[in-house]
């Protein structure tokens, strides 16, 4: 290979004499045989003759890896076809030295030369303008250096042409002003024009163009566009060239939220790819912020795509979100056991979220490959058996070895998130191995110094308290814990655990949905308030707890030790009952609202859906809120009363003025933020007079709603 | 005396005084005021606009009188910014033609008037928003310079995303 460079000069050289002695035809097969030497190199020598024989970087700041000399050679190529009068084949070899050397004054001197030969002005002015953006962005950008004398002619040509073509349309929007039905007889000319234009002296009357990108740089087109879906922004690629080449330059738009359709085939994914290795080469920049895939044709097809992802060397992911009924854990560890273990477009992964069809095993493995997770979400989305999927595991000697090296601590985790199947849980009946497998909550066995915010939803605690105790204990910035369904879990042990450990966090957000509920629970053994981790949270979530009026009032009295309780949902709570007209329950003890509020005196929003609440129930609630809070101070904004639905309109005109011996007194009400009813049946004009009367500014109600929350227990498992 | 003006200068040469208050609507307009007059104006202060024209640096000048008293989101809330709808005056503020609506675009974004460009550009989007190539291009007069094949392939390249 060595000398080529100086072979190449050599005959550049032959063939600008030709061309300077007039012998066209022989310079131009020259060239071509030149232009094809020049392109039979790979990539990688490429690289090494850049670096080599120029003095250059292996990579071009911008544009693909091409000989140095190739940009010289389509210019001259293109001068010589012009000599020619072959103004189209001069046309396409201009546009590829652009399409070559993005950064060169050259391309974009001869493309417009030759358009405004054709007669296409515009389309040169739209040439010299993406050619001045992209270099003076360059310019300022990575601090490159353009031949001034070729820079300052290109601005110059831009100037004259701009000017000329600006006069023109001038002219033409005061014709289009004199003669409304010229316009429309140019709409109907314009087709024909539009054929015959190459070879015909171009008509002064056209419509001009109000094309924004035309008009504006591409941060003001980024600016408009990011206001758009990506299928919109897909859509727009088969404007005109001219959206299409600048949409694919700017990487924030196309490729970096890549959201992949569900029901995917193989060739969708693969022509997507395509383009987002096009906007990757364009732009140079390799990373996509996240990569999101749905169900897919079949498991072959997510098989295919999965290797694709994994080996392809053009992409980079920082986060990446599958949620998908074929997807295993076991399924990835195959495919990279196929690509060599090849894991570097996943390796600087800051965000993971996987859905698998079974439990998640070998999960060391994950935290072995990707070394940088913030954030991690496993949710098994189906109990399908497992054996299939171990089938898929390699018997190899290098698979074991790194199953076997596990981590003890991982530093970068922020957030974690690990929801079972339900169903693994409610099946499991003798504590076998392989059942264990599915119900064992995962990661607890190694620490995560830096997590604040934890959730695990559906895993079984029994038998494995301890080692839950430890795993807290050695988190120290811990902010939000969310604990829903997990057996051995309840808010009595999780207490206790706290009172034994003394954790160093602070948590600001406690969500603890307990999963037995069979028996009452009163707190009788818990008798210290002062819990440091939890004695300042602000959102406290304990939806369907066991607690009892006693274990209630002892419980907020321990959250809101700190008096910064804003969020209580005790929604569904299935022993404590509120004052309402019920006589039958008459004989168990009933809680009020002020007993609530007392201590809570802070709270911005109560939830207490799905209780016996009736319309005496507001009448006692209209009290409690103005003797805590008086009407005109109260910081409650938001009451979600959903599924109560012995409420009524009556009931809700007592919760914000309720009037003794019909006094009036008009002003004498409180005010709400938002109220929410759904799956309550309520007269329209109920609603409005609500909102009419000022007591309330928002009123959700959905009277067709069954459910709290859509999923049932587990409330975290999305729809796919 | 009466209150110092800041004057504004068109590239065509036109001169338009405001109030301070008004002129510092533009970030740009409110760090030369304050660089230059670092004890707070005492004379009229003038600002040539080199690249805005007196047509529209009207209209930007309309916008910042309307809006002297508004509250915007901070700039850096990238969020807030994107998700507030348009603001019904200026809605009906911008129902220029599109060579108006782009000049005022840049012309906002060249003086930094962060609220004004949004709003124009959003209301760029919802010209574009729901609308297929073909009505894009009877939109903003565009000429479709692909040939079929070429249209056919990037029709393959673009049918992959989830639709919202």
């Amino acid at each position: 290979m060595s000398g080529s460079k100086h072979k190449i000069d050599e005959t550049i050289q032959q063939a600008i004499s030709l061309f300077k002695d007039g012998k066209f035809i022989e310079a131009l097969s020259v060239y071509n045989r030149i232009e094809k030497y020049c392109k039979h190199f790979s990539e990688e020598e490429l690289r090494r003759i850049r670096i080599k024989e120029f003095g250059l970087t292996a990579e071009p700041i911008l544009g693909p890896v091409v000989h140095p000399r190739i940009g010289s050679i389509l210019d001259q190529k293109a001068a010589t076809y012009e000599k020619l009068k072959e103004y189209q084949l001069a046309l396409f070899n201009g546009r590829q030295v652009i399409k070559y050397e993005p950064l060169s004054c050259k391309g974009y001197l001869r493309t417009s030369k030759i358009l405004v030969k054709l007669g296409h002005e515009d389309e040169a002015l739209k040439c010299l303008q993406r050619g001045c953006y992209t270099i003076d962005r360059s310019v300022s950008k990575f601090g490159i250096e353009v031949p001034q004398n070729l820079y300052r002619n290109m601005k110059s040509q831009l100037r004259s042409l701009s000017h000329s073509l600006k006069m023109e349309k001038e002219k033409a929007s005061l014709e289009k002003a004199t003669s409304i039905s010229l316009e429309r007889r140019l709409d109907e000319m314009l087709p024909i024009e539009q054929a015959s234009r190459s070879s015909q002296p171009r008509s002064k009357k056209r419509k001009i163009s109000t094309d924004p990108f035309l008009y504006l740089p591409l941060e003001l087109i980024e600016q408009i566009f990011k206001h758009l879906p990506l299928v919109q922004i897909l859509r727009c690629l088969l404007v005109s060239s001219t959206w299409y080449n600048s949409l694919i330059r700017i990487p924030r738009l196309l490729v970096s939220n890549v959201y992949f359709r569900s029901n995917l085939n193989f060739s969708d994914f693969n022509n997507a790819f395509n383009l987002i290795r096009k906007v990757t080469n364009q732009t140079g920049s390799k990373s996509v912020d996240i990569i999101r895939l749905r169900s897919t044709a079949n498991s072959n097809h997510l098989g295919r795509i999965i290797e694709v992802l994994l080996q392809d060397q053009n992409v980079r992911y920082k986060g990446f979100d599958i949620l998908n009924k074929h997807f295993s854990w076991e399924l990835m560890v195959h495919k990279l056991y196929k690509s060599n273990w090849r894991f570097s477009n996943f390796s600087n992964s800051r965000y993971w979220r996987m859905g698998l069809n079974s439990s998640f095993k070998y999960e060391h493995l994950l935290l072995k490959l990707a070394r940088e997770l913030k954030q991690l979400e496993v949710i098994v989305l189906d109990c399908q058996s497992s054996d299939k999927n171990r089938s898929l595991l390699p018997n190899n000697s290098k698979f074991h070895e790194l199953v076997k090296q596990k981590a003890t601590s991982y530093e970068s985790m922020e957030t974690l998130t690990l929801v079972n199947h339900p169903k693994f849980l409610r099946d499991s009946v003798s504590p076998n191995e392989d059942e264990d497998m599915h119900i064992r909550p995962p990661f607890l066995d190694i620490k995560f110094p830096n997590l604040t915010s934890l959730t695990v939803v559906s895993y079984d605690f029994t038998n494995r308290q301890s080692q839950f105790q430890d795993f807290l204990a050695s988190i120290k910035y811990l902010r939000e814990i969310y604990l829903e369904n997990n057996a051995s879990i309840s808010i009595k042990h999780f207490l206790q655990d706290l009172i034994s450990t003394k954790p160093r966090f602070r948590l600001q957000k406690l969500v603890l949905r307990e999963r037995d509920i069979s028996r009452p629970t009163h707190l009788n053994e818990i008798s210290d308030f002062l819990i440091p981790a939890i004695n300042s949270v602000s959102y406290v979530d304990i939806y369907s707890s066991s607690l009892t009026i006693k274990g209630l009032m002892k419980f907020l009295q321990i959250v809101n030790y700190g008096n910064n309780l804003k969020y209580l949902n005790i929604g569904n709570s299935n022993y404590i009952y509120f004052k309402n007209d019920r006589i039958g329950m008459s004989f168990a003890p009933k809680i009020s609202l002020y007993q609530i509020i007392s201590i809570a005196n802070k709270l911005e929003e109560l939830h207490v859906h799905e209780m016996e609440l009736d319309n005496s129930s507001m009448k006692f609630f209209h009290d409690d809120i103005k003797s805590v809070w008086g009407t005109t101070q109260t910081p409650l904004k938001l009451l979600n009363l959903s599924f109560c639905r012995n409420v009524e309109g009556i009931g809700l005109m007592n919760l914000f003025a309720f009037k003794y011996n019909n006094r009036t007194e008009s002003n004498d009400h409180f005010k709400l933020d938002s109220l929410i009813l759904d799956g309550i049946e309520l007269n329209v004009d109920t609603l409005k007079l609500l909102k009419k009367k000022g007591y309330v500014n928002k009123v959700q109600n959905d009277p067709m709603k069954t459910k709290w929350k859509q999923y049932g227990v587990n409330t975290l498992v999305p729809d796919i | 005396m009466p209150e110092p003006k800041v004057i504004i200068i068109s590239s065509d040469d036109e001169k338009f005084p405001v109030d301070v208050k008004v002129a510092e609507k533009s970030i740009l307009m409110k760090k030369m005021i304050e660089d230059l007059n670092p004890d707070g104006l005492e004379e009229d202060f003038e600002i040539p606009t080199p690249n805005v024209r007196s047509t529209v640096l009207a209209k930007v000048i309309e916008w910042c009188t309307h809006h002297k008293n508004t509250v915007f989101p901070d700039d850096d809330d990238e969020d807030a910014r994107k998700s507030a709808p348009v603001d019904e005056w200026d809605k009906n503020f911008l129902k220029v033609d599109q060579e108006m609506l782009y000049e005022i675009i840049l012309a906002a974004n060249y003086l930094n008037i962060r609220p004004l460009m949004d709003s124009g550009c959003k209301i760029v989007a919802e010209m574009i928003r729901g609308k297929s190539p073909e009505e894009l291009r009877r939109t903003f007069n565009i000429v479709n310079d692909f040939s079929p094949e070429e249209e056919a392939a990037i029709r393959r390249e673009n049918e992959w995303a989830e639709d919202r």
